[in-house]
């Protein structure tokens, strides 16, 4: 009998004779008896029980997963913590020991003697049955945290968030954060303004903000004071000097009359009084902060009340709804610095009836359900994101199994899903939001290994492909390692490794790629190729606060990049290449209409910055309007394109001494000796106005090296160097500064 | 015990930790907006909606399950 066989082949046998005649006499199977007979081992004699299942795991496995549950069981109730993990360690890859909630309690147990290297095992061990057991992440950040290793404490508190998005769990991330030290990472600084709870939004914007890099700084103003706060230039609320502003007013907070299903005359009459009462408490914060204000748009609590007759009235609540937060989005156009959230279209998105819950809002003056706070918390980081200069700049996508389905390498480009049937037509939908993005300023790359041939004959030909070569801004399509790829693909582009995206269905790729480059954001595509554009859509790094010219031509700027290289390649010197590129610049003082684009590039750019100041819309306005300061902007072009708005400057002008506070330039301009002809602009005005001496300024950071010797490849003279913050003299009468002999300076360029 | 795993899903706890006994005294993770939480967590595991009276009394896991058992909960 093959189960006897077994029984002995494990060191049973006696135990099993004994059981046999018992057994036989109910007529048991052969694996129930040796079940039966390994369950009573563990009662009598738990150590020898783990010793014998750490040596035959796998027999054993076959036996049920239960047992060994219930082996780890009895040990921990006999307190034989010690052979209890020592099991746990023996036959962790096999299922014996399925119960996490065993291994936390022996985690604990183990604790209480002091210990913690076995206890963390222990929770590892939890973690490998199940990757989302909350009780044994928060056990190895109590670990951690006890130890005093705040970093690794602090990446198990960002894998809880990540793994519950419950209030309970996002709130208790919230407040360890604040036990451990400071972060790194640059601040941020966001109010919240509301005439309802809205508390527990705040943890959940901490968690979002420290998965972007970020440490935040909240205030929250007290229960329905947000106009006191507002009208009292020295409140609380300025005093914290926000750089974002969230105001969420409730509709039926400033506007209780439509709580009785109304009339349409009064609807007409409240929604002139709303839409008054929100402008006026964003101009009162415009006059006295630069904040960025997010005014949350409005949605209503109760359904329309007016039945199927809504639709024949000129003026139904869902369509005066609809109106209003219109007729709000209309007039805060307007405001460079003021934007209407789409609340009402988070709601939707998580469902009405989950999003408000009436007995929230009766029990606790609630508008906004816990379900409802992930999604409301990712929402808001996207206006965070582009404000801190987050945003991404280009997508590195694979080919295979990413733009569409199979592999062509063995299918051929006849046997790849994509067309417009499914399979294959999730690929072509997740395509069209990627060419969207581009119409954004959102530049696409392929990484992937393939022959270049095959996926090439794909993009060129394939009736299907949504995108094709033109759409791409750089391809690396070979055997190489996609590390050193992606590297290529940030050198060519001449964007910094942090502004990459990286799409890839492969696991084994993006564990890659976030090992050996950790600061390109690697995005686990999910296993459902359905889900690929939702995915796309939900991402909060591709936001920017105002899309300029430049966004929109910038694919077509880097295929002309693309034609520039080609030509030095036929050029026979360095300058002949300069020269056969015709580079147009136009160098001014900044008028009004640019202001987007230059706050944007103030804040965007990180590699050819002098002193990396993150200025304002309202810094750079006053630079505008002062006497005291010259606000420069550059305008490049060459044969192969328009560059458009490329550069800006700021002079603080005194008497005798003219301060270069900021220089800042695309990189796409680098290396053409463009900065020189804009050195060289505001020499010549220092001359005109009989100025001394001109200071430059370079305050060093991890990504500014390239410019360290900007300064003194001009003549300029070292004055002081404290920690990377250097100014540097030139004297003016002594070292002229001239523009390059291959650049021609244009009047303004109008709109090319 | 669907009660029991509820409050310990809720407040992070083992099942085995949390008895009858159990309450708003004896549980420091149980405050005002844990109990928020904890009738969401209850309403959705019992597919019930609770009488803004019955979900201010909810103050221990005896409570809960007596409350409960008017609801038509088998527990």
């Amino acid at each position: 009998m093959s189960g006897d066989r077994d029984l002995h082949s494990i060191g049973l046998g006696q135990l099993a004779d004994e059981l046999e005649a018992r057994a036989a006499l109910v007529g048991l199977p052969p694996r129930l008896r040796l079940r039966q007979a390994f369950e009573r081992l563990i009662l009598t004699d738990p150590k020898a029980a783990a010793d014998m299942m750490g040596t035959h795991a796998d027999e054993l496995s076959g036996l049920g997963t239960d047992l060994g549950n219930l082996l780890e069981r009895t040990l921990l109730e006999r307190k034989m913590y010690r052979e209890a993990s020592e099991l746990l360690n023996l036959v962790r890859k096999t299922t014996l020991i399925s119960d996490t909630a065993i291994c936390v309690q022996l985690a604990k147990a183990l604790a209480q003697d002091g210990e913690s290297e076995v206890p963390a095992r222990v929770l590892r061990a939890a973690l490998a049955i199940d990757p989302a057991c909350i009780p044994a992440i928060r056990g190895l950040y109590e670990i951690a945290a006890k130890a005093g290793h705040s970093t690794e404490a602090s990446r198990w508190l960002s894998r809880l968030a990540e793994t519950d998005s419950s209030y309970f769990t996002i709130s208790y991330v919230y407040k360890e954060r604040q036990k451990l030290p400071r972060s790194e990472g640059a601040e941020v600084r966001i109010a919240l303004l509301s005439s309802y709870v809205l508390d527990w939004l705040i943890p959940y914007l901490d968690a979002e903000c420290r998965k972007a890099g970020l440490v935040p700084q909240f205030y929250l103003a007290p229960f329905n004071q947000y106009a006191q706060q507002i009208l009292n230039s020295r409140s609380n609320l300025y005093q914290f000097k926000p750089e974002v502003i969230f105001l969420a007013l409730g509709l039926e907070d400033i506007c209780p009359e439509i709580l009785v299903p109304a009339k349409e005359e009064e609807l007409a009459r409240a929604k002139g009084a709303i839409v008054g009462q929100v402008l006026g408490l964003v101009r009162e914060i415009e006059s006295r902060c630069g904040a960025l204000t997010v005014v949350h748009s409005f949605s209503a609590l109760a359904r329309d009340g007016q039945g199927i007759l809504q639709n024949r009235l000129a003026n139904s609540f869902s369509k005066w709804l609809a109106a209003l937060n219109d007729e709000l989005a209309g007039e805060l156009r307007t405001h460079e610095r003021s934007f209407l959230m789409p609340l009402d279209a988070v709601v939707g998105w998580v469902g009405q009836e989950r999003s408000h819950q009436a007995k929230l809002w009766y029990m606790a003056s609630m508008r906004v359900a816990e379900a409802t706070l992930p999604e409301l918390a990712r929402y808001s980081m996207r206006y965070v994101k582009a404000l801190k200069g987050l945003t991404k700049k280009c997508v590195v996508l694979d080919l295979d199994g990413t733009l569409w389905g199979g592999i062509v390498g063995e299918a051929g480009p006849e046997g790849i899903a994509l067309g417009p049937t499914a399979p294959g037509i999730e690929y072509v939908d997740f395509q069209r939001a990627l060419l969207g993005l581009t119409r954004r300023g959102i530049l696409l790359a392929v990484c992937s290994k393939n022959n270049p041939e095959d996926a090439l004959e794909v993009i060129r030909t394939h009736p299907h492909m949504v995108l094709r070569e033109e759409h791409f801004a750089a391809m690396r399509i070979n055997w190489k390692n996609k590390a050193d790829n992606i590297l290529e693909i940030a050198q060519e582009l001449n964007i910094g490794v942090d502004s990459l995206v990286f799409l890839d269905d492969s696991p084994n790729e993006r564990e890659l790629i976030r090992q050996m480059l950790p600061e390109v954001l690697t995005v686990d595509l999910p296993r459902d190729p359905s889900l690929y554009r939702r995915m796309l859509e939900d991402m909060t790094d591709f936001d920017q606060l105002a899309l300029t010219k430049e966004d929109e031509m910038r694919v077509a700027q880097y295929q002309a990049n693309a034609k520039r290289q080609a030509a030095k390649g036929t050029a026979v010197s360095l300058e002949e290449y300069l020269r056969s590129l015709e580079i147009q610049v136009a160098i001014d003082l900044a008028p009004r209409d640019v202001l987007n684009r230059v706050v944007q590039l103030f804040n965007k750019t990180n590699q050819f910055n002098l002193t990396t100041k993150r200025y304002q819309a309202d810094d750079v306005m006053r630079f505008m309007d002062s006497e005291e300061f010259h606000i420069y902007d550059l305008h490049a072009a060459d044969r192969f394109g328009d560059h458009g708005l490329v550069g800006a400057a700021v002079v603080c002008k005194q008497r005798e001494e003219w301060r270069i506070d900021s220089l800042l330039m695309s990189c796409r301009v680098m290396g053409l000796g463009v900065e020189t002809a804009f050195l060289a602009r505001i020499y010549a005005d220092a001359v005109r106005e009989q100025v001394v001496s001109l200071i430059g300024e370079y305050v060093q950071t991890r990504k500014n090296q390239c410019v360290s010797e900007f300064y003194a490849e001009h003549g300029f003279s070292l004055l002081r160097d404290e920690n990377g913050r250097q100014e540097w003299r030139l004297n003016v009468a002594a070292a002229p500064i001239q523009k390059p002999s291959w650049i021609t300076i244009e009047p303004r360029a109008e709109a090319v | 015990m669907r009660v029991e795993a509820v409050v310990a899903r809720t407040f992070h706890l083992d099942p085995s930790e949390v008895t009858d006994e159990s309450s708003k005294e004896t549980l420091a993770a149980w405050d005002s907006m844990g109990h928020l939480s904890l009738i969401t967590g209850l309403e959705e595991e019992f597919k019930v909606s609770l009488a803004i009276a019955d979900a201010m009394e909810m103050t221990s896991v005896q409570d809960i399950k007596r409350i409960l058992k008017d609801y038509g909960v088998a527990l």
